[in-house]
């Protein structure tokens, strides 16, 4: 099973301006090895996936082992490669306001994908939902209908 | 009589989020025209021995669920030498709250202020805002108050971390974060409230407590005087949320009202023709479940600290109020929070990490109708395991509690599902509230 470990001999391109975003992140910190958690988001945030190509780059701007970057990164939340994500909070506030039917409602729309999230912290605006990181809240069935078709 | 009394009684008071609603308030110019800045200002013209000495007097206390005194925390920091670093968690992992995420998004510049005060008194020249990545509108909020903010005096810098977080992990987390590590609580290994980070120490402070730093120190504490009760004078913005008529942000005056008057006077209570089931109060399972019968509890949290375990003992948290009403199964609900624990179980100790998975697959089980007759007696046993004695952080424990507390209080619906009966007619169709107070 090789499946998920980093590829030692593959390095990413890494466009400049990227590059230069990481060496202030790393700058930031009084040891280099701080500067990990936001280097995985920039990655993340920029790149859209993660790969074990990634993890070398990263390992070596922070002075870690490529397995414990690698390691931290599967540990974290990363969105799919492909294909639109939509992530449902089925904590208990949007469980109750309604999360369920949300669910149902969004997996009868071809090519999204509904993943259910534990807590997307807008309890008090349940139920709620987060399309491409952008979170909606507040969600009625017109809302949600509306979302769907496009018209935000 | 009584109940109408306090409920007319109990009303919003902003402290922490004075100003809130004031249009653009999250931009510099706009938040010195009203009074923002004059803290900081105020603060550094006295030495640090003297704003600790005011925040003692003022018996600020932390509102991130430990309720510590925080000048104290600051004298035994300044006594060890004083801290490098002020760490604010702004991580928020226990589902039902967001209060610092919403102080963090409209008023940046508070929380800014607040956590410069703190670095003034504990000597730190570095500030570090530990944020989960996909809080973005506070993430952009924060980013641009510390580009407006500049100085040389202390650094400020962003620390975006992926979830997901354990919950209950305390203050460790956000530290173990910035030192590059996984997402994992540490043992205490600090002194007199201190953690080491880098070659140096830092002090961590949730972002609501430094909120009230600059109210504070621009009134040399006297916005504290007669706000609040004895042992925790101030206010507390609670984070109600569930089926409720009016969720929401509110900020209240301490040991003023009771839980009742905060669910059903300020936030409406239950929807027509419902009533409250229980209460969530911490949250997620930090203190008993309260029923109905339990919501004449009074909004202070000195008497729920009673170290003598009396009646009202219990963790009083960090504002989160989760409402269910009587079309709330409390086993589908164990079921659901035994799921959100395992997921967000970091697999650190094994107690935890096996135990919450075996204890969401036996809810699962139960609610489902399936499961075995002894299934329920092993539920509880495992929760009775699942101390702090076993585990790192109160991840399990706080999960073994909150399902333990939920049968102890509903224990009949427990066994009506060994026989594969439910007597709740659950609603999970989606629900309108009446309004959502504070909503940005």
């Amino acid at each position: 099973m090789n499946q998920g470990r980093p590829e030692a001999a593959a390095r990413p391109v890494v466009p400049e301006e990227l590059a230069d975003r990481a060496h202030a992140i790393v700058a930031a910190y009084p040891e280099p090895k701080g500067a990990l958690h936001p280097l995985l988001d920039l990655v993340l945030s920029e790149t859209g996936s993660w790969d074990g190509t990634w993890a070398g780059w990263v390992a070596q701007l922070t002075g870690t082992p490529v397995v414990t970057v690698h390691g931290i990164a599967r540990s974290r939340r990363l969105p799919e490669a492909d294909g639109e994500e939509i992530a449902v909070c089925t904590g208990l506030s949007c469980r109750w306001m309604g999360a369920e039917a949300v669910c149902q409602r969004l997996q009868e729309v071809p090519n999204i994908r509904v993943v259910a999230v534990n807590c997307l912290g807008a309890c008090s605006a349940a139920p709620a939902m987060a399309r491409n990181g952008r979170l909606h809240d507040g969600l009625t069935p017109e809302r949600l209908d509306a979302l769907v078709a496009g018209d935000r | 009589m009584r109940l109408l009394r306090e409920i007319a009684e109990m009303e919003e008071r902003r402290i922490l989020f004075e100003g809130i609603d004031t249009p653009d308030i999250d931009r510099w110019p706009v938040y010195c025209k009203h009074g923002g800045g004059q803290g900081l200002l105020r603060a550094r013209s006295l030495s640090p021995e003297n704003v600790i000495k005011e925040i003692q007097s003022a018996r600020l206390r932390g509102r991130g669920g430990a309720w510590r005194l925080v000048g104290d925390r600051w004298q035994q920091a300044q006594a060890e030498g004083g801290a490098d670093y002020v760490v604010v968690d702004l991580l928020e992992p226990d589902p039902g709250r967001f209060r610092d995420r919403k102080l963090a998004e409209r008023h940046p510049h508070r929380l800014l202020e607040g956590a410069r005060i703190a670095a003034h008194a504990v000597g730190a020249t570095s500030i570090f805002l530990c944020i989960d990545a996909e809080s973005l509108r506070a993430r952009q909020a924060l980013q641009q108050a510390i580009v407006a903010t500049q100085e040389q005096a202390t650094t400020i810098q962003l620390h975006p971390a992926r979830g997901p977080f354990p919950l209950a992990a305390g203050s460790s987390l956000a530290v173990e974060l910035l030192r590059g590590g996984r997402a994992e609580p540490q043992a205490d290994d600090g002194v007199a409230g201190l953690d080491r980070l880098f070659a140096g120490s830092a002090i961590v402070h949730s972002a609501s407590t430094l909120g009230y730093l600059p109210a504070l120190l621009a009134t040399a504490g006297d916005v504290f005087q007669t706000v609040g009760s004895e042992w925790a004078p101030g206010t507390q913005a609670f984070c109600v949320s569930g089926l409720v008529r009016r969720p929401g942000l509110y900020e209240v005056e301490l040991g003023r009202g009771t839980v009742r008057d905060l669910i059903e006077g300020i936030a409406g209570g239950a929807r027509p023709e419902r009533a409250i089931k229980f209460v969530l109060h911490a949250g997620y399972g930090s203190s008993p479940v309260l029923t109905a019968g339990d919501l004449d509890r009074p909004l202070d949290p000195g008497l729920w600290a009673d170290p003598a375990g009396g009646p009202l003992s219990g963790v009083f948290g960090g504002g989160a109020v989760i409402v269910a009403d009587d079309s709330v199964c409390p086993v589908d609900t164990a079921r659901r929070l035994a799921q959100a624990y395992a997921g967000a179980a970091c697999g650190k100790c094994l107690p935890c990490r096996e135990g919450t998975a075996w204890l969401a697959a036996a809810l699962s089980r139960l609610e489902a109708g399936t499961a075995q007759a002894n299934d329920l007696a092993w539920i509880i046993q495992r929760c009775n395991h699942l101390t702090p004695a076993v585990a790192l952080c109160g991840h399990a424990p706080s999960a073994a509690r909150s399902i333990r507390a939920l049968h102890d209080a509903f224990p009949e619906e427990f066994a009506a599902h060994l026989d594969g009966g439910c007597a709740v007619a659950k609603d999970l169709s989606m629900k309108v509230p009446d309004s959502i107070h504070m909503r940005y």
